[in-house]
């Protein structure tokens, strides 16, 4: 049995960024519109919903029409990590590594329940999971589903896009155009 | 292990010691060879189902009232026949000798029963937790509460749980009998 109050606590990632080096708003606000048209996520996959994340980087929920063009390996190439699957105890002192070598400015998306919250693994005594990603890095967007869909990884993109440049860029699904049918 | 499986002229609830005895056959039960050992026969017993060409499947652990309950399975490609090995360890010294030497896959099942259950395996070459987390301070987390274990008689009912020695033949012929068939079509 698990103890009842056990203490593991990993240290939350040092978040400390250097100022820009042209820090003038009309400046900001173009290259922020430039980094959020392309957004480069790191490959991590941890479990399951690491599958909808590879289906909406393959053609039919293409991500690369929307900036998501590569998913780089290296934490060093990437300004987007989307948490995808649960992160076990094991796993968490690696994740804050990964965010920490990410240069600035980065966001994060928590994708899946177990990414937001411990999902379906949380349970009296667990013993195994970190309840929550932003238990370790700072979440930019919280995507819930288990798994969310690709449309939904999608629509978390978007929002991510409205939240760095500050307005939205892509019709909502009840603005969508329906192509009709003959 | 209920009589649901007796035949259908049982039905109006007569329960015959064959119908009983038949729930217990390797088609219900999937076992061919089901026996209990005690911990210091268990590498005489291995060395002769390697000998007879089995593979192991598996190591696990069970948490109950009468200790901690190891079972080992093992089944083989030309030849029917799945063996299960059960050992019955003591919770204060969980320790039985490791079959690495003539399994080395069972290498890490025996991590993971030493991370999950705190059995010592002795000999084992690298006795580490296999999934849990290395800085993991705490009781092995698959141990029970005293009250929520259960007894050998609900998990294994009506079974004979003495343990079977090994120096008698009486354990190796099973083992090289196991693939009889006559013993296999019973359900």
């Amino acid at each position: 049995m698990a103890q009842e109050d056990q203490d593991i606590t990993f240290p939350f990632a040092d978040t400390t960024v250097d100022a820009p080096p042209i820090n003038q708003e009309p400046v900001q606000k173009i290259i922020n519109i430039c980094r959020a048209m392309s957004l480069w996520p790191i490959t991590f996959g941890i479990a399951c919903c690491a599958i909808e994340m590879m289906s909406f980087g393959m053609a039919r929920f293409d991500s690369a029409r929307f900036g998501a063009e590569v998913f780089r390996p290296s934490p060093r190439q990437a300004d987007l990590m989307i948490v995808a699957g649960t992160i076990s105890n094991k796993m968490a002192p690696l994740v804050t590594r990964l965010y920490e070598q990410m240069p600035a400015p980065r966001w994060v998306i928590a994708m899946g329940n177990c990414a937001i919250s411990g999902g379906p693994f949380v349970f009296k005594n667990q013993y195994g999971i970190v309840e929550g990603v932003d238990q370790i890095i700072p979440v930019d967007i919280y995507l819930p589903g288990c798994p969310p869909r690709p449309e939904g990884l999608l629509e978390g993109l978007f929002q991510l896009q409205e939240k760095i440049t500050g307005r939205r860029w892509w019709p909502t699904p009840d603005q969508a155009q329906i192509a009709k049918g003959k | 292990m209920s009589d649901t499986g007796a035949k259908p002229d049982n039905a109006e609830g007569k329960k015959t010691p064959a119908a009983k005895k038949k729930n217990n056959g390797p088609k219900y039960s999937g076992y061919d060879l089901d026996c209990f050992l005690s911990p210091q026969d268990v590498l005489r017993a291995v060395r002769e189902l390697d000998q007879s060409g089995f593979f192991l499947e598996d190591i696990s652990c069970l948490d109950i009232q009468e200790g901690l309950f190891l079972v080992y399975h093992f089944d083989r490609y030309e030849q029917p026949g799945r063996v299960g090995l059960r050992v019955l360890l003591d919770r204060n010294n969980p320790e039985i000798p490791s079959i690495f030497d003539i399994y080395p896959g069972a290498a890490w099942h025996e991590r993971e029963c030493f991370d999950f259950f705190g059995v010592r395996f002795t000999d084992h070459p690298n006795l580490i937790p296999l999934l849990l987390d290395p800085d993991y301070k705490g009781l092995p987390p698959l141990l029970k509460d005293e009250g929520d274990r259960q007894g050998l008689e609900q998990i294994l009912p009506e079974r004979d749980v003495s343990p079977v020695s090994v120096q008698s033949q009486e354990l190796i012929q099973k083992i090289h009998d196991c693939s009889k068939t006559h013993d296999r079509t019973q359900s």
